[in-house]
């Protein structure tokens, strides 16, 4: 693994603008889906980010890959920022990074063949002529395990799983260096999502690829991440090595997500951690620490003042007042159920 | 497929001769009726009147009317008209070339600049543009078409004089120019109300199908804008829009009543309205018949071109 | 020429700015276009005049037609024996004279009557001599029953026609009959006709009713039959070989225009010359309108109100005339129809002179204390709430006029006030048209109403016993007044036996007496057509009988350097 990243985000932010009025539109609020973000993925690394819904994380694959603008900051990719780019070179770039979505179906034209859509890329970036064409969306779908045979199928007629392998192929088409998968496998049968797992991590060895892995459990992302991120409201709480993280989480909210994964050992009792209330809205973030609303632990520093994202040792980075005096008590907080 | 299609026509024979008996019945139940023109003319006396009724077949009980009519229908003649004596086949052929002229100029024109509109303010949400065009089509919708007509009318014939107040042609003209300029104000009054629906259609559809995954998909394929809006967006937001328009193209047949009345355009609207004046039954049915099976036919149409743009859809 | 240089020229130029850039390809050679309108600009077009027409014949056959469209339609292209001229007098058409008897036209056999036409020398716009024949031939389509004949009063009482030669026709009536001049209003050319009318398409309809000749044709007018564009336009040319005289233009042109609004644009484009039967909306706008003229002319129908009586508070002859007396005729003519209708006191038009007895005028004017003292002599006592009632019965009636049409809405409401001024609540019941004149159960004619407000049309012809003669009570006549006068019965029986014109004049004066003093039916207003007509026009002169405004037109020109 170098060590210079392939991907650094600083300070990215997205605030959804919210209008009122009719012919004297003016802005009353903003939905601040992100909220400064700073976090390096490296080359042949794969960056696990998880947070509940809402918490901005696929607004934060989108922005990277300027599917939506950006409000402010840097995204800087092979040492371009591509904020900056003009609408020409960006789609140039994005030869480099592809995308693949939560729902393949939605994520594919119900209009076009299967082999169209995988073409697609390869003809808009004039990538040999339609007979390689033709012959890479064959190999493409032989790699992800379908039949080239069905390139002249619509995406209707094949089942989830079957769909998803489309979309990654579709994804690969033009040899990207960089791939966001956006909750890739949250809408597959549990049996299905291991198979689609393995084999973008089979296509990660054999192409050196760099994912960014969006998740809204901690459980899908600990096998395939070398590094996971947990977003909470737009700003990341913490940040660390797999095994940092699932074997010593400092957040409170990191907590509390481990506490909800499935143990797969029974003998292994974790003391669950059941959070209280829901997502604050993010148009009217909680001050001090956005967390603190449902923080077991909050104090009332907490209430005031926004902690600081740090490293804790060894690249492992927290936002957390507690951190790093305080070790967490597991037992007998408010709201923790026995 | 084929054997759908014939399924469908097959199926929908007996509907439409349903149809027919029902316009019959309902046609029948309108005051008046035939005779009315002549029962207030004190020339017309009562016996001068049976006459009159049985040479009209209207003495006769009203299923055998049914009947010949359903004869005639059968035969393709359609009847004569009770007044004017010409075959009824012969009155639509006259009257339709003009009906399908100003109703389709004024459909492809507002489909134009309807879907235009439509896809240009959904790609641009929450513009000036969007807002405008919104306004536009509120204000199209709630137009009193009549009065929209009349002021087309005195302003642009009757004050500025730019343009020719009606008929298709002025007299001893047949050019085509002539023609686009008779165009204007009808295809103007007819439009503004479609312009206005079919953006808000198109508005719609665009919207749903601009949040979708595979449009996103496409933006990250790298597709420039054009190409993510006209190949991805737009072919698969006009998958339900094509239902909407095979629906209205029967509308192309039976003319605009009041259109052609403001702008004495002579087409199947007037034909229509005309012959609903003096009761002229034959003539009536006929439009209505024929309305009626175009309204069936289009829907297979729309059927037939939703299987055809969307291939998730097939009929066996 | 005021009126039309300046559309052409603009409408060259502009249409490309307007269309939405359709016209961007053509544009360009919109300047080189000849003018177009019509009317004056030179050329083979030169002499063409526009006619304006709300409503599209259904048929160019009369027989078969009961719109007024049709007969305005056919006049230049039939001839008639006898027709009416503008000041209500008949005159020689076809026929050279117009047979009457003190010139001996006609003569008095019996019970029966003979009159006499001799005809001109006129051809058909085929080129075949028009003849006695055919005059003969057009009493045979009337006789028909397979013919649609709207009207064969008259013809049925011919017993025989005689032709002693090509000229000469001698026409024998079974018995008296006075509007003999009324017949033969388009004579049909049986070389062309007979085979149609002797065809049946199924058994009891003639083909005449169905003949290609109903859509084009062959008459022997001034004018010859050209085109009819559907639903557009009917074009006329000019016959040089009219035996009254070559038409002094070349072309007239039969536009059907529905809409009023339309046409009063097409009058201002100068699209169209003469705009018939105007709306009265539209009068204060015309009255601005440079370069045309507006004809202000009585028309033969008026506005009356009908009392049914055979409602049992109406069949008390006080009532009637007190209600007579208390509507302002004047008051409703200035405020609802801008003084354009006149006051009306008689079922005969003040335009026919011979046969109008101007007494009556007097005999009906309006006097609400009148009005008030014949309701007190009825028995009729004004109770506490303003309203009159006689055995416990307040004095309610119905008014039932055709809805939709505001003015006779706007009458009805200042009638109410009227007739409450004097003690009668007057209870408005309006209903579509068919609701009220149908056969058999509108309510005139089934007799389900008390009062009613609509109009009739007089004819040239006094003859007006449908109304008025008992035996015409429904279901046998029109008389839906139900009103019953012995003297009226016999007056209104021998004026249609009664050919001497002064005789005839007596009877029917006397029966407009009778009926003031009786008032059976209330004369409110004479209608009053606006027909407005391009200032370059020479020769129109509106006609409001049946003969129609084209009845002229061989007579009609344009003035020069116009």
């Amino acid at each position: 693994m170098s060590t210079t990243p392939l991907l650094q985000v600083r300070n990215l932010k997205k605030h959804f603008p919210i209008h009122r009025g009719i012919l004297f539109k003016k802005q009353v609020g903003a939905v601040k889906a992100v909220d400064g973000l700073d976090f390096d993925v490296m080359p042949g690394e794969t960056l696990g980010l998880v947070g509940e819904s809402g918490c901005g994380k696929s607004t934060t694959g989108r922005l990277i890959l300027r599917l939506i603008e950006a409000t402010a900051g840097q995204v800087t990719f092979d040492g371009q920022d591509l904020l900056q780019l003009p609408a020409d070179r960006m789609r140039e770039m994005r030869k480099q990074m592809q995308i693949v979505f939560q729902n393949p179906y939605a994520s594919l034209d119900p209009r076009m063949t299967i082999g169209d859509s995988i073409a697609e890329p390869l003809r808009v970036h004039g990538v040999g002529d339609e007979a390689a064409v033709q012959k890479r969306v064959k190999e493409l779908l032989e790699r992800v395990g379908l039949s080239p045979t069905y390139s002249g199928r619509y995406p209707h007629e094949f089942s989830g799983g079957q769909r998803q392998r489309i979309g990654i192929a579709r994804a690969l088409a033009i040899k990207p260096r960089f791939i966001v998968a956006d909750e890739p496998v949250s809408a597959l049968d549990v049996s299905v999502q291991a198979q689609v797992l393995n084999l973008l991590d089979d296509l990660q060895d054999e192409f050196g690829l760099t994912y960014l892995f969006i998740a809204h459990n901690l459980a899908t992302v600990q096998h395939i991440s070398d590094r996971v991120a947990v977003m909470y409201l737009g700003k990341m709480v913490e940040l660390g090595t797999s095994d940092q993280l699932y074997a010593n989480p400092k957040h409170p909210y990191t907590q509390a997500l481990l506490s909800a994964v499935p143990e797969p050992d029974p003998t292994l009792k974790r003391e669950r951690v059941i959070l209280q209330g829901d997502i604050p809205s993010p148009v009217n973030p909680p001050s001090g620490c956005r967390f603190h609303t449902r923080c077991p632990v909050a104090v009332d520093r907490c209430r005031v003042e926004d902690p600081a994202f740090v490293d804790t040792g060894s690249g492992h980075m927290v936002a957390c007042h507690h951190h790093p005096a305080v070790a967490l008590p597991m037992v007998g907080l408010p709201g923790s159920v026995a | 497929m084929g054997a759908y299609i014939l399924r469908r026509l097959l199926t929908s024979l007996p509907l439409l001769l349903g149809v027919t008996l029902l316009l019959f019945c309902i046609m029948h139940l309108m005051p008046g009726g035939p005779l009315a023109a002549y029962t207030q003319n004190p020339r017309v006396r009562p016996e001068d009147l049976e006459k009159i009724k049985h040479i009209m077949g209207l003495d006769q009980p009203l299923y055998m009317q049914y009947l010949y009519w359903l004869r005639s229908l059968l035969t393709g003649n359609l009847g004569n008209s009770l007044f004017t004596g010409q075959a009824v086949t012969e009155m639509i052929a006259s009257f339709l070339p003009n009906t399908l002229v100003l109703m389709g100029t004024s459909f492809i024109v507002s489909l134009a600049i309807g879907v235009f509109l439509g896809v240009m303010s959904a790609v641009k949400q929450y513009t000036a543009f969007d807002f405008g065009v919104t306004t536009f089509a509120f204000i199209g919708y709630s137009l009193p078409v009549f009065w929209f007509g009349v002021m087309l009318l005195l302003l642009f014939a009757a004050q500025l004089k730019w343009l020719p107040s009606g008929g298709v042609h002025d007299l001893g003209e047949t050019g085509l120019l002539d023609l686009i300029e008779h165009l204007v104000l009808p295809v103007t009054m007819l439009s503004i109300v479609s312009v206005a629906s079919w953006s808000r259609y198109m508005r719609s559809s665009m919207l749903e199908v601009i949040r979708q995954e595979y449009v996103r998909t496409a933006r990250a394929k790298g597709l420039d804008e054009f190409r993510v809006i006209g190949r991805h967006a737009f072919r698969n937001a006009l998958v339900p829009v094509v239902t909407i328009i095979a629906l209205a193209l029967p509308g192309i047949f039976g003319g605009a009543i009041m259109t052609e009345t403001i702008f004495a355009w002579p087409g199947i609207g007037r034909l229509f309205f005309d012959s609903l004046g003096r009761s002229d039954y034959p003539v009536i049915m006929a439009i209505l018949t024929i309305s009626a099976a175009l309204v069936v036919v289009s829907n297979i149409l729309a059927d037939i071109a939703y299987a055809a743009l969307d291939p998730r859809i097939r009929y066996d | 020429m005021t009126v039309r240089s300046t559309s052409p020229a603009m409408r060259r130029v502009l249409p490309s700015l307007l269309s939405l850039g359709l016209l961007a390809g053509c544009a360009g050679k919109g300047g080189d276009q000849p003018a177009k309108t019509g009317g004056a600009e030179g050329g083979a077009m030169a002499r063409t005049i526009v006619i304006h027409n709300q409503q599209e014949p259904e048929t160019l056959n009369g027989a078969i037609s009961s719109m007024m469209a049709t007969v305005d339609a056919i006049t230049p292209i039939m001839s008639a024996l006898i027709t009416v001229n503008d000041k209500m007098e008949y005159i020689a058409d076809l026929a050279e004279t117009v047979p009457t008897l003190e010139n001996k036209g006609v003569k008095l056999e019996g019970k029966g009557m003979t009159v006499t036409y001799k005809l001109r020398k006129a051809a058909w716009h085929d080129g075949k001599p028009v003849t006695s024949d055919d005059v003969k031939f057009t009493w045979q389509v009337y006789q028909d029953p397979a013919v649609k004949a709207t009207s064969r009063d008259g013809y049925d009482k011919i017993k025989a026609i005689d032709t002693p030669d090509a000229q000469t026709v001698v026409v024998h009536f079974k018995e008296i009959y006075a509007p003999y001049l009324g017949l033969f209003g388009g004579i049909f050319p049986r070389h062309l006709l007979e085979a149609d009318l002797k065809k049946q398409d199924k058994p009891g309809d003639s083909h005449f009713n169905q003949s290609a000749w109903n859509r084009a044709p062959v008459g022997s007018g001034a004018f010859k039959f050209k085109e009819w564009v559907p639903g557009d336009h009917i074009t006329y040319e000019a016959n040089t070989a009219y035996y009254r005289g070559k038409p002094k233009i070349d072309t007239i042109v039969f536009k059907i225009i529905p809409d009023e609004n339309n046409a009063y644009t097409q009058l201002q484009a100068g699209a169209i010359d003469i705009y018939q039967s105007a709306a009265l909306t539209q009068y204060d706008q015309l009255k601005q309108m440079s370069g045309v003229v507006i004809h202000e002319t009585p028309s033969l129908s008026y506005e009356h109100l009908d009392f049914n009586l055979a409602n049992p508070v109406l069949a008390d002859v006080k009532v009637r005339r007190a209600i007579s007396m208390a509507i302002n005729r004047e008051e409703i003519s200035a405020k609802i129809y801008k003084g354009l209708y006149k006051a009306a006191f008689s079922d005969q038009s003040p335009l026919n002179t011979i046969y109008y007895e101007p007494a009556v005028e007097k005999l009906s004017a309006f006097d609400p204390e009148g009005a008030k003292k014949l309701l007190d002599e009825a028995g009729w006592v004004v109770g506490e709430d303003g309203f009159r009632a006689k055995g416990g019965k307040q004095l309610k009636l119905g008014i039932a006029s055709t809805s939709g049409r505001k003015p006779r809405e706007l009458t009805e409401q200042v009638m109410k006030s009227y007739l409450k001024a004097v003690g009668i609540n007057l209870e408005i019941n309006n209903v579509p048209g068919p609701k009220l004149f149908g056969r058999p159960d509108g309510l005139l004619y089934s007799g389900q109403y008390d009062l009613g407000l609509y109009a009739w049309v007089s004819n040239i012809d006094p003859n007006n016993i449908f109304l008025w003669n008992s035996k015409q009570h429904p279901p046998a006549g029109q008389n839906y007044t139900r009103y019953s006068n012995p003297e009226v019965d016999k007056l209104t029986e021998a004026g249609n036996k009664t050919v001497n014109t002064a005789e005839r004049a007596k009877i029917y004066k006397r029966i407009q007496l009778l009926l003031a003093q009786d008032a059976p039916m209330m004369p409110l207003l004479v209608w009053t057509t606006l027909n407005v007509v391009n200032q370059r026009i020479e020769g129109f002169k509106p006609n409001p009988t049946s003969a129609g405004n084209l009845w002229n037109c061989h007579e009609w020109s344009i003035k020069q350097g116009s």
